[in-house]
């Protein structure tokens, strides 16, 4: 479907150390372009953290990271290519911006200093509510939205951060209902084949994140296990594969309790 | 009566200081309030105080004085906020608290300051000098250019400082610049409300735009609207009744606050209960 297989992450025997704790071990994977990669696994297994590592907020102990064939930093920097959807409870939602604002907000970045947002600027935030189909919005205040509108909204802030290549989303559907949460992938999944993305999703859906994601990596604390799904369920069948998937949910009950 | 008062030449500078102050504070307290900066700010503020004495101690200038101690504590609560292990509210508590006594104390041992403590503390308008009015000019014009060329990166790290960082912005700096710009602002109005009610300033135009707008362009003109009506009754109310200006301000900007908290037409506390009744 993707014509260039090129690895835009690549980590390298990352270990992550913090206060002394070991929060991610010897971790090493390749993502190709174009992939739709799950992470999933327990509260407390390094997800998030996993996430920073990827984008240059957390510096590795020891170990390589590359995004898009360069230092997270340096990709940060010039690049734009990143759109980061974070989780719904880092919103402020009584701020008063409208859907409009928000969306711009994501290109500030992009745009340098010195400037205001420009025609073409508003244009482009104008396609991208397009494509999560919320254009009918772009004037109302976010605190009025729905937590499902919401996210959609900043999918398209993600979408504006420039020129984006990959998409990242830190617990998107958490506290979302089962229908909405198909719809939201459905949607992604969309915008990946329609937009070419390489789209990274952190989760504790594992039934449905499994549906959509052709590259799925488990992590537990120390531990990681880094499958493709349609090839675990190929070698040992639906079972194990699903073994892997319900262990992951078991620490997640663990992880509550 | 206002022909009056402005016949008298310290009335005008009091007018313009009061103004220059009370419009720098307001357009900074939009930040303040959608980063929520509040409780830093009272921090600064009165921590200016501990500058203060210092320069009075060592012969410095006490407003630069000021100025360079109250920009180091900002940073200081920034810095150990962010990469320490302390909450920010408790570390506010105890740079501020410290930076205050320590003013005291230099003011104690010194001799001739002591009569012009009330006056670094709740401000003395009418003493403001040409001078002042320059000094105030020129740090309104720097606060106000970084504001405004900064404008939209000011807003994206309100809006998240993680979503915002993976833009591409540098928003440690931004913050760092912030703060530097609450610090001097302080400082430049201490003569006008003094370093205990410069907070207020800081945090009620904001405050009332927020509550008269969900918008956030209105909300930054309700904020100024605030100032600059906060400083024009105060002045005249404090000449009409013989109140202490910097005082009066400060209470009309809260009268302000409470009657857009209840009057507000999308958020007001009485046109919501009218709507349910």
């Amino acid at each position: 479907m993707h014509s260039q297989n090129a690895p835009v992450i690549e980590l390298d025997k990352v270990n992550v150390l913090m206060d002394e704790y070991l929060i991610l071990e010897d971790i090493s994977f390749t993502v190709e372009s174009g992939r739709f990669v799950g992470i999933i696994g327990p509260n407390g297994a390094g997800k998030t953290t996993l996430l920073k590592v990827i984008l240059g907020l957390v510096t590795p102990t020891s170990g390589e990271v590359r995004l898009f064939d360069a230092k997270p930093e340096a990709t940060l920097k010039k690049g734009h290519y990143i759109g980061y959807v974070p989780q719904r409870i880092d919103l402020d939602r009584d701020l008063p911006f409208s859907v409009m604002d928000v969306i711009l907000m994501g290109r500030v970045g992009a745009i340098g200093p010195l400037k205001w947002f420009s025609r073409k600027d508003r244009a482009d935030a104008e396609k991208n509510l397009r494509l999560v189909e919320l254009q009918q919005c772009a004037n109302r205040p976010i605190g009025e939205l729905s937590g499902g509108e919401l996210q959609r909204v900043m999918i398209a802030r993600a979408l504006s951060c420039g020129s984006p290549k990959m998409l990242i989303l830190d617990e998107p559907t958490v506290g979302v209902d089962i229908t909405h949460q198909y719809a939201f992938y459905e949607l992604l999944a969309r915008l990946r084949t329609d937009l070419g993305l390489t789209v990274l999703v952190v989760t504790h859906e594992v039934g449905i994140i499994s549906k959509y994601a052709d590259q799925m990596i488990c992590l537990n604390r120390t531990m990681h296990l880094h499958c493709n799904l349609a090839e675990a369920m190929r070698d040992h069948g639906f079972d194990e594969a699903a073994r892997c998937a319900f262990e992951q949910m078991f620490g997640i009950e663990r992880g509550q309790n | 009566m206002f022909v009056e008062m402005l016949s008298f030449d310290f009335m005008q500078r009091a007018f313009i200081g009061g103004i220059i102050v009370c419009l720098l504070c307001s357009f900074l307290s939009f930040f303040v309030v959608l980063k929520r900066l509040s409780f830093i700010g009272v921090g600064i503020s009165h921590s200016a105080l501990g500058g203060l004495a210092l320069g009075v101690m060592t012969g410095l200038n006490p407003f630069l004085s000021a100025g360079i101690f109250s920009t180091l504590i900002a940073w200081a609560i920034g810095i150990t906020s962010k990469k320490g292990k302390v909450h920010e509210d408790v570390t506010i508590g105890i740079f501020f608290s410290a930076a205050m006594a320590f003013g005291v104390v230099l003011i104690s041992l010194s001799s001739g300051y002591k009569a012009d403590l009330f006056s670094l503390l709740f401000g003395n308008i009418l003493a403001i000098t040409v001078e002042d009015l320059w000094v105030l000019a020129g740090c309104g014009l720097a606060v106000t250019l970084f504001l405004v060329l900064m404008f939209k990166e000011l807003l994206a790290i309100s809006f998240g400082e993680e979503i915002a960082r993976i833009g591409g912005l540098p928003v440690e700096l931004l913050y760092y610049g912030l703060l530097t710009a609450m610090a001097i602002t302080v400082v430049a109005s201490i003569k006008v409300v003094g370093v205990i009610l410069v907070e207020a300033l800081l945090v009620i135009p904001a405050a009332t735009g927020l509550q008269l707008s969900m918008n956030y362009r209105w909300m930054l003109f309700f904020s100024l609207l605030t100032g600059f009506l906060s400083v024009i009754f105060g002045l005249l109310l404090s000449y009409a009744c013989d109140l202490p200006s910097g005082a009066t301000i400060v209470l009309c900007a809260a009268v302000l606050f409470v009657l857009a908290f209840l009057f507000s037409p999308r958020k007001g506390l009485l046109v919501k209960m009218f709507r349910k009744g």
